[in-house]
């Protein structure tokens, strides 16, 4: 129930469509403590990655065109230059402050801590 | 109605004829309209991609085992030829770039795991390189989830490219 809660996607905008961005691929992964998603952007580097938080609105914008210099000439092409976009809405239930990013092959790794309210505690039996 | 002329009908070269609707779908069916708008298609014939993929297939993330098939771009300058694959979430050391005579094969494979459960993920993709290239000198990269393989012209291709400027 928590997952959907995350995976939760507004509406797109046809503002987004008409720009051109592109949903990537993304995976999540609920494990004790904390909620993993990982996403798929080829051929963005660190710092082409934009992240950044409106309420509890996690907001991704990254650009995967600048990996190839400009002397190439194209003989035979099947990928495409995107611009990649993602929102993801983030339960009550996750601690927004403390979010953490790792970026490795392509595949960036978002890291977001359970709340410590939600956090299951042992209650000792006197 | 003229149309052009076609070997596996026998029409004579340069010969206007009258065919029926019959004979022009038997006609028509050997043209590919595709192939027209196939802007690479000379290179298509040098390279010979295999197999031939616009899309990737699925997600890498999703359950079980699974064989992608990445986008491939190949791409030329003035020294070299090169060919990428988008290939996110490999180690370096999980992918393989073998040449087979003329032949460059492109696969990985590497765990994945989702909700606790390990499953394999693989790619495969082949190019026939040109006649043109000094296999010998082939390099690869991979960078952001890229992988890019670097295939040097021969030393009588690159004059040659310059012998045809001048």
């Amino acid at each position: 129930m928590k997952m959907n809660e995350l995976a939760k996607q507004p509406p797109k905008s046809e503002k987004d469509n008409s720009q051109g961005y592109y949903r990537p691929h993304y995976q999540i992964e609920e494990q004790e403590g904390e909620t993993v998603v990982w996403v798929e952007l080829p051929g963005v580097a660190k710092d082409d990655l934009n992240l950044t938080l409106e309420k509890r609105d996690l907001i991704l914008v990254a650009g995967a065109s600048n990996h190839r210099p400009e002397s190439w000439k194209v003989l035979h092409r099947e990928s495409a230059d995107r611009t990649y976009r993602l929102r993801l809405h983030l339960g009550n239930y996750l601690d927004c402050e403390a979010i953490e990013a790792d970026m490795q092959n392509g595949v960036l790794a978002l890291t977001l801590p359970k709340a410590e309210t939600v956090k299951p505690r042992k209650i000792k039996i006197k | 109605m003229i149309l052009c002329p076609w070997h596996e009908t026998g029409i004579k070269k340069g010969k206007t004829i009258t065919l029926t609707k019959e004979e022009i779908m038997k006609l028509v069916k050997y043209r590919n309209p595709l192939r027209k708008l196939d802007l690479w298609s000379d290179f298509d014939r040098f390279f010979d991609l295999s197999p031939h993929s616009f899309s990737r297939i699925g997600s890498i993330l999703d359950w079980g085992t699974q064989s992608e098939q990445p986008a491939l771009d190949l791409y030329a300058d003035e020294s070299n030829y090169y060919i990428q694959v988008e290939i996110p979430g490999y180690d370096r050391k999980e992918i393989e770039v073998e040449l087979e005579r003329d032949r460059l094969v492109l696969k990985g494979s590497r765990q994945s795991t989702r909700d606790g459960v390990e499953s394999e993920v693989t790619f495969h993709r082949s190019v026939t390189l040109p006649e043109n290239v000094n296999a010998k000198a082939i390099g690869a990269r991979y960078k952001n989830g890229i992988l890019t393989v670097t295939v040097p012209k021969t030393e009588a291709e690159k004059a040659r490219r310059i012998d045809v400027k001048n």
